[in-house]
């Protein structure tokens, strides 16, 4: 065969090879989880699926991905096709997500529902129906410096003095995401507001509130998220911030806690405490290959002794409290004192739209000065076009 | 030509073309489609954008920091093609380390500034043993972070317009300079009346070419400062897309970027073209 056939052949074979490699094709016996975790994390949950695959002869391949990019995938995946059994999404994107999600009401016993509180399901219940369950729950605490901050503030008030007496130690995640929605919000819930009623005295209060703030606020309060809150709080830049689990265990594997740092309960305010409830819920997309298989591994993480395992094998704090006396309860003492005060935020199709107004309103009010009411106005649509939002949850007794 | 080599010919012709519709010129007409899709085909997305503060500082950022990071890459370029091109003994030393911050991978030396730059970063860690003041090198929205952001870039990319400055330098004729000193031109006026007018082409191209890639800043904003810190088109639609969720908006702000690019690219390219008709005198 002449060199030039065999090469054109050869050229055409790759292209098509290329274009086939596109269509997904699900293998038999995997199911595929798509996981917003770190690829350390995933790894350990490969190893956590372990008596999973050998009891049901199947492979877990777990991806680690953003959340994002899963909600995305599944945007995809209910529109055509695609290859992935179970998703893991954040419960911001809960409302957007049920759309394309399978019900799961039937997968659900009774006593798997006793795991979680009801509140912790309703969060997850859209129009009745039961589309999510909850994979790994957590909530913000205060992490504070026991170092230079010896009695971490208690109240609105001492925060306040706080922040006067320490300009910049005191750091809020106020870049445009939602972090900046779960930093304000518990502001926001105890000075009587919501987030479905911006306008309300008690949202404008709590702006207020933050506005004071504003001045003393570490520098980079503009552009914290949580890792680089965290990694000021390490360095020692920041004595106190907001944070999740991961935070104080961070900190407890750098050798940062509980000698330097720890947990505490969120600065109540006139209403009292609240902290947003936050975390990874389980959903099963639309046109998933292996529903059935899904379902069962879902099945499989709803018992008792398999999230004690879940808590232990991955560090992650959230369904099961840590033991008393142990050096976790110490560590973890300001998530374990705000778990009767968790609130859901609202699991709405326009909740997108509704964190953007406040991440752009919660920005003007802390980096432009902006008063609370005209942040308000400038940043949301008139009440009658605004997102359909009921209000959200009262506490989440966990 | 016999039938294999024209299949061939084909074939190398079609792949390509495949390939550029399947990977460029599909999803960049989606993209367009999509940056007018406020439900249903509207000109919404584009009128939130103008509407957003942060949109108009990541324009204004998109200018100004590409025109700094050029303007220090191109000074720097020079002087270091001029002291590696000198007829004295070379320094490997000095060599390998003009060259090092381009062929360190771009995250590596990003991340490295980022640990000098920082509020108790390397710098200002030096600064402080001195008795001085720390300075806030990244302070998010201010001058000091967008001077460290183009210094950063620039430092980064210098090797590229160096490289291509040396070579310019090495083409001009020895025997120029040789008639200039018998002349009795001195080092500036040698300077001034050879080595810049026969070094001009090579400017030319450093310049377009650094300056159309330079508005895609990216990377160096995000590890530096974050998206909100000093915020660039690119950086600001990022942050839509991934922290938003909101496509449509984030479309439209790549389109915004695109037009931007493709505008001054083509201007640039008129203007080499023009350069180039007229034999190189600038008019």
């Amino acid at each position: 065969m002449h060199p030039l056939t065999t090469l054109t052949r050869s050229l055409a074979l790759a292209l098509g090879m290329l274009l086939a490699g596109c269509r997904a094709a699900p293998a038999p016996g995997q199911i595929n989880i798509a996981l917003a975790v770190f690829p350390d994390e995933a790894a350990r949950y490969d190893t956590f699926v372990a008596d999973f695959e050998s009891q049901h002869h199947v492979h877990v391949n777990v991806l680690a991905q953003t959340y994002p990019d899963i909600l995305q995938a599944m945007r995809v995946q209910a529109a055509s096709r695609g290859s992935l059994d179970l998703v893991e999404l954040d419960l911001a994107m809960l409302g957007e997500a049920h759309g394309y999600a399978q019900p799961l009401d039937s997968v659900v016993s009774p006593s798997a529902r006793a795991l979680f509180s009801n509140e912790a399901w309703n969060a997850a219940t859209i129009d009745r129906r039961l589309y999510f369950i909850p994979h790994r729950l957590m909530w913000q605490a205060m992490i504070y410096n026991r170092v230079e901050v010896p009695n971490p503030p208690a109240t609105w008030n001492d925060l306040e003095s706080f922040a006067r007496e320490h300009p910049g130690r005191l750091a809020l995640k106020g870049a445009r995401y939602e972090g900046a929605v779960c930093d304000v919000m518990p502001f926001v819930w105890t000075a009587g507001g919501s987030e479905c009623a911006p306008d309300s005295a008690g949202s404008l209060r709590a702006l207020d509130f933050i506005r004071q703030l504003a001045p003393v606020l570490n520098d980079e309060s503009a552009v914290f998220r949580e890792m680089s809150v965290l990694e000021a709080q390490a360095r020692g830049s920041v004595w106190i911030h907001f944070n999740w689990p991961f935070a104080i265990a961070y900190l407890h594997s750098k050798g940062l806690a509980p000698n330097v740092n720890l947990s505490a309960p969120i600065p109540a305010g006139p209403d009292g405490r609240a902290t947003p409830l936050g975390g990874g819920y389980l959903a099963i997309p639309k046109a998933a290959p292996h529903a059935k298989l899904a379902a069962e591994f879902i099945q499989y993480l709803l018992t008792a002794d398999v999230q004690s395992k879940l808590s232990r094998e991955l560090g992650w704090y959230g369904s099961v409290p840590p033991p008393m006396g142990s050096e976790d309860a110490q560590l973890y003492a300001g998530y374990v004192a705000m778990r009767p005060f968790v609130r859901a935020r609202p699991t709405v199709d326009c909740y997108a739209d509704l964190s953007d107004q406040w991440r752009r309103a919660i920005r003007a009010v802390l980096f432009d000065d902006a008063a609370p009411a005209s942040a308000i106005a400038s940043n949301f649509l008139e009440a009658a076009d605004r997102c359909d939002c009921a209000e959200s949850s009262s506490r989440t007794q966990l | 030509m016999n039938a294999a080599a024209k299949k061939l010919r084909t074939v190398f012709v079609l792949a390509p073309c495949v390939f550029m519709t399947a990977m460029l010129l599909l999803p960049a007409l989606n993209g367009l489609v999509l940056s007018f899709d406020h439900h249903g085909p509207s000109l919404g997305n584009y009128r939130i954008l103008l509407g957003d503060p942060m949109f108009w500082r990541a324009l204004a950022n998109n200018l100004l920091v590409p025109f700094g990071s050029v303007i220090v890459e191109f000074a720097l370029g020079l002087a270091l093609a001029l002291a590696l091109t000198a007829p004295r003994k070379r320094s490997a030393l000095i060599e390998t380390a003009a060259i090092l911050p381009f062929a360190i991978p771009e995250i590596v030396i990003l991340t490295l500034a980022r640990y000098i730059f920082m509020p108790r970063g390397y710098l200002n860690g030096a600064i402080a043993m001195t008795g001085m003041h720390a300075l806030p090198w990244l302070s998010p929205r201010s001058s000091l972070a967008m001077l460290t952001v183009i210094f950063v870039d620039a430092w980064h990319v210098t090797p590229v317009v160096m490289l291509m400055l040396m070579a310019g330098l090495q083409a001009i004729p020895a025997e120029l300079y040789e008639a200039a000193r018998l002349d009795g031109a001195g080092t500036l006026a040698t300077f001034r009346f050879v080595t810049i007018p026969m070094l001009m082409p090579a400017i030319v191209g450093a310049l377009i070419l650094r300056g159309i890639d330079a508005l895609r800043i990216f990377s160096t904003v995000l590890v530096l400062t974050g998206p909100e810190g000093v915020p660039v088109l690119s950086t600001y639609s990022y942050s839509l897309w991934d922290d938003a969720q909101k496509p449509q908006e984030a479309m439209a702000a790549s389109m915004i970027l695109a037009l931007m690019v493709t505008l001054i690219g083509v201007g640039g390219l008129l203007f080499a073209r023009r350069y180039s008709r007229d034999n190189g005198a600038l008019k």
